[in-house]
């Protein structure tokens, strides 16, 4: 065979690989891209008034891809951010509280752009989300202590005052806290919980409460914030007094957060009223 | 040739699926290790035990609305689980999912009604066959390879759209699992019990969203 019936083979393959599905008003375009845990990637095309409107159908969001859909790690929200804004790529959250990612086409002769730069960007983050960033130790020692805290939080406050996994602007998506506590709509309290199973995750636990607090005071909620709260996961492996003490103050001193250890919880009840 | 590798694809997995070698991608030694025992788990006759299968929470995913039935199979002594998955906005859009997380943490087999399109990546098959769209079957091959298939059944474009009814789907995938209610009867599935039963078919996933 030679090289160039090689390469003739190759264009009808890939070619053929392009499908489409008519799912109502939308088209969904099944792409030659092809992601590590073995599905093909899929946009679906609309029109929008007189825009075209390229979108993942909420599928990332969704989980359809058999994707992680709630990765909170560091690293991979870096590598979203990364392709997010280097591929121009907008979101918008359903009212079913679905994310979508999309781009905008005006001119039809945009659509074909529009469609490469979607499709890397399911392709990337679907593959990247199979990754674990962290080791399964860190995984669930913040796991449980998520749960316990969540579980103490809502035994003694009601539903409707407190939000966990929360947004400080939802509508921006910025900040995001352990739980946000609502004393009225114009008072509110954050809380982070810190925790790691090891030294520098449990010292990056701290700095991250840190730098939340400190970009919290950088926005127009700052007037509503009546507290800060850290409460501090003392039955974790990484807590290691003598060696985080410092770290825990100066936390404590520059951002004004009150300090509650896991083994005094109880104090949250009287901080929370 | 073509004719021949399109018929190895859509084989069901009582066929020679299992014999599928030289593949190029992520593969469970887990399962390539244990292949007789993965057999026994698909091929022998598993039961449940409830004749109705209301699905009114979500599970892991907002979005999904999920059902755990027990699952008893004659080779194990431990918990074998059945897991219906329905998108709580499109009721046509289902999964049926066999997983035994003793032996394996993901699914060892399982149906998707709608979704994305599985790449099967095997080598010797040319590249535009190894897409396998949905409504399809999941289960693992003799190397440990996740793969889909479809059937005759899920081809014929009649008897797909009828599949659409997750009540005649259950049915066709216990007949499939060889998984069957008392002696050889299927559950009812009711989606949303109690509620005044609409079905919510939102066949376009951009419906209802505005895009600013």
């Amino acid at each position: 065979m030679s090289l160039e019936k090689v390469f003739q083979d190759i264009k009808y393959s890939f070619d053929s690989l392009w499908q489409t599905k008519q799912r109502g008003n939308s088209l969904e375009i099944i792409t030659p891209y092809g992601t590590t845990n073995n599905q093909f990637v899929s946009v679906f095309v609309t029109m929008q008034g007189s825009e075209f409107i390229i979108t993942d159908g909420g599928w990332i969001n969704g989980g359809v891809y058999d994707n992680v859909t709630q990765n909170e790690e560091a690293s991979f929200l870096k590598i979203l951010y990364h392709f997010q804004s280097s591929l121009g790529i907008k979101e918008i959250v359903s009212a079913d509280g679905t994310t979508y990612y999309y781009l905008k086409a005006t001119n039809s002769i945009d659509i074909p752009l529009r469609v490469f730069d979607l499709a890397s960007f399911i392709q990337n983050i679907v593959s990247v989300s199979e990754i674990s960033f962290e080791s399964k130790a860190e995984k669930e020692t913040k796991a449980r202590f998520i749960s316990k805290a969540n579980e103490f939080l809502k035994s003694f406050i009601q539903a409707d005052k407190i939000k966990l996994n929360c947004f400080l602007n939802p509508e921006k998506k910025e900040l995001k806290f352990n739980a946000l506590y609502y004393n009225s709509p114009t008072n509110l309290k954050l809380i982070n919980y810190i925790t790691g199973s090891s030294l520098s995750y449990f010292a990056n636990s701290i700095f991250k409460a840190n730098t939340l607090y400190e970009m919290a005071d950088d926005t127009v909620y700052k007037e509503y914030v009546s507290d800060k709260v850290s409460l501090i996961d003392t039955t974790a492996s990484g807590y290691i007094p003598e060696k985080i003490a410092h770290y825990l103050s100066h936390l404590e001193n520059h951002t004004g957060s009150k300090m509650v250890n896991w083994s005094e919880k109880e104090k949250l009840q009287t901080i929370l009223n | 040739m073509n004719k021949i590798t399109y018929n190895f694809i859509y084989l069901t997995f009582l066929g020679q699926v299992n014999n599928w070698l030289n593949m190029t991608s992520k593969k469970h030694s887990v399962i390539r290790d244990n292949f007789d025992f993965y057999n026994k788990l698909l091929e022998e006759r598993k039961s449940v035990f409830s004749e109705v299968i209301g699905i009114c929470k979500t599970g892991n995913n907002a979005n999904t609305l999920e059902k755990i039935e027990p699952v008893k199979h004659p080779s194990i002594s431990d918990e074998m689980i059945l897991i219906v998955d329905v998108k709580i906005n499109n009721h046509n859009f289902f999964q049926f999912k066999l997983r035994y997380q003793t032996f394996f943490d993901e699914p060892f087999f399982r149906f998707d009604s709608d979704g994305v399109t599985h790449h099967n990546k095997i080598d010797g098959i040319p590249l535009h066959l190894q897409a396998v769209k949905p409504p399809h079957f999941h289960r693992f091959n003799a190397d440990g390879l996740e793969i889909a298939y479809q059937t005759e059944k899920l081809l014929n474009e009649t008897e797909k759209k009828a599949l659409e009814d997750i009540n005649l789907c259950i049915a066709y995938f216990f007949q499939e699992s060889n998984t069957r209610l008392n002696q050889n009867e299927f559950p009812v599935i009711k989606i949303l019990p109690g509620t005044l039963g609409f079905s919510f078919i939102t066949e376009d996933p951009n419906q209802n969203v505005t895009f600013p």
